[in-house]
């Protein structure tokens, strides 16, 4: 996921900071995307490491 | 009795070795594929103008042997940094031949193709190439960062006009200077060959810092490579101070509060974030600096310079998160050693994820003040508040989402290979 990610991920906060040049608000939508990703992620992967299997 | 092996038979053996890192291989087509060919489309019609044509030597030439060297050094580290290299009968010649080959290809056979191809000075597109790998080799082994410097400054004259002219014009008429940088990449080159023939155990340069994955490294015996690397930091007068400055700080252990708990966890990730930030505004800061004031079309009109500030905008927004999640997938081999220690095990996980969130928190705040401080020195005039504010929401942003799509899951590949 991670290549894919930055891939894409660059371009389009390009887009977003170009737009939000022009005055359109699609940044936000772009921001509040990436932060809902990691804040839906942020549990699943604390449980995930809280059921690690350590040996 | 086994047969003996051939010389070609070993040789085939040590090209595979080159060629199975399927990931590696990916890497390298989707770059040929993406960069590499529309520059060479690019500069391919006659008649081109001189500056047209040389611009396009940067990626594909520059770029090709910054990386090359950066992949071929590690790949060897782990070839040579070895027992079996001292132990197996003939291994240094086959592997040295077919390395030898490699380095020649890189520094030989794809800077006269590239000059005949678009009609630049031969001497100098190679003394480009030697003088690009060379000292990149040298720091890839060794781990210090003179060479890469010496490196990267080759690569980034070719950038500016003055420099482009100096290397590559066939006009240039500095033939003799290009020899002789020529010959010191080869003797350099020979100095590393030797090196990596001689390599054993109780020298520092055994380990290797980039290998996959990077828990076993270059495959050595775990404890033998912690000296090594220890070993190796005395050697860095500024990387030991700093280390040693982070370590006096790490107190006793008071309580069972979070902030407690994950402020002693921090010391447990590689380097301190604040100075990793600070290493990252001065490389890519310098890089878009550079590139504003001296690289081709810099004039503000064309909007390349405000290309050179977005680029480092796309690093104030990745890094942060990806190396929060590097620090824990780094982390996740010493988990059970560090579940010892006397906390619950929800309290070590919580600590230890506010430690990688709080040392993000910081590298975000050194990179982004280094970004507003470059994209004001490169564009003052672009920079409003509005601006600031939204590159600001916009890296924020992205570093609360990057992690979550690299290593913070610890049963990903990166994480599990860490066991042992």
């Amino acid at each position: 996921v991670f290549p894919l990610t930055i891939l894409c991920q660059g371009p389009v906060v390009v887009w977003a900071l170009d737009n939000a040049k022009r005055g359109n608000a699609i940044f936000l939508v772009v921001a509040l995307a990436m932060a809902m990703f990691g804040l839906i992620m942020l549990p699943i992967a604390r449980r995930a490491w809280l059921n690690l299997e350590v040996g | 009795m086994a047969k003996p092996t051939n010389f070609t038979t070993q040789l085939g053996a040590v090209v595979l070795t080159y060629v199975t890192h399927y990931w590696v291989m990916a890497g390298i087509a989707a770059w040929l594929l993406i960069a590499v060919a529309p520059q060479i489309f690019a500069a391919a019609p006659d008649n081109l103008a001189f500056n047209k044509a040389a611009r396009s030597v940067s990626v594909v030439l520059g770029m090709t042997l910054l990386f090359g060297s950066i992949l071929v050094a590690p790949q060897v580290k782990a070839q040579f940094g070895h027992p079996r290299a001292a132990l197996t009968p003939n291994f240094a010649g086959p592997h040295l031949l077919v390395l030898a080959a490699v380095v020649a290809g890189f520094t030989l056979f794809l800077p006269f193709v590239t000059a005949i191809a678009v009609d630049l000075a031969p001497l100098g597109t190679i003394a480009l190439a030697f003088a690009v790998t060379a000292p990149m080799l040298f720091t890839a082994h060794t781990n210090r960062l003179l060479g890469g410097l010496i490196s990267l400054g080759a690569f980034y004259t070719t950038l500016s006009t003055w420099g482009m002219n100096w290397w590559l014009s066939p006009a240039g008429g500095h033939e003799f200077i290009h020899v002789a940088i020529i010959l010191m990449g080869v003797a350099l080159v020979a100095v590393w060959l030797y090196r990596l023939a001689h390599l054993r155990e109780e020298m520092d340069d055994y380990q290797s810092f980039m290998m996959w994955p990077q828990s076993r490294k270059a495959g050595t015996e775990v404890s033998e490579q912690r000296r090594a690397v220890a070993a190796s930091l005395r050697r860095q007068p500024l990387i030991a101070w700093l280390t040693d400055e982070r370590l006096k700080q790490i107190g006793g252990f008071h309580g069972h509060r979070l902030l407690a708990v994950a402020r002693l966890l921090k010391f447990g990730f590689q380097h301190q974030a604040f100075v990793q930030g600070l290493w990252t505004v001065i490389w890519f800061g310098g890089m878009t600096l550079f590139l504003s004031r001296f690289a081709f079309d810099n004039n503000k009109a064309s909007g390349a310079t405000f290309g050179a500030s977005t680029f480092y905008l796309q690093v104030a927004l990745g890094f942060p998160g990806m190396l929060c999640g590097e620090w824990l997938a780094r982390r996740r081999p010493r988990t059970s050693a560090e579940m010892l220690l006397p906390l619950s095990r929800v309290e070590y996980i919580d600590g230890l994820l506010a430690a990688a969130i709080g040392s993000a928190a910081t590298f975000w705040c050194v990179v982004n003040f280094g970004l507003a401080v470059v994209t004001y020195a490169a564009v003052g005039d672009q920079l409003t508040l509005p601006s600031l504010a939204t590159m600001l929401l916009l890296t924020g942003s992205g570093a609360i989402g990057t992690p979550a799509s690299h290593c913070v899951h610890p049963f990903g590949r990166h994480s599990s290979s860490g066991s042992q």
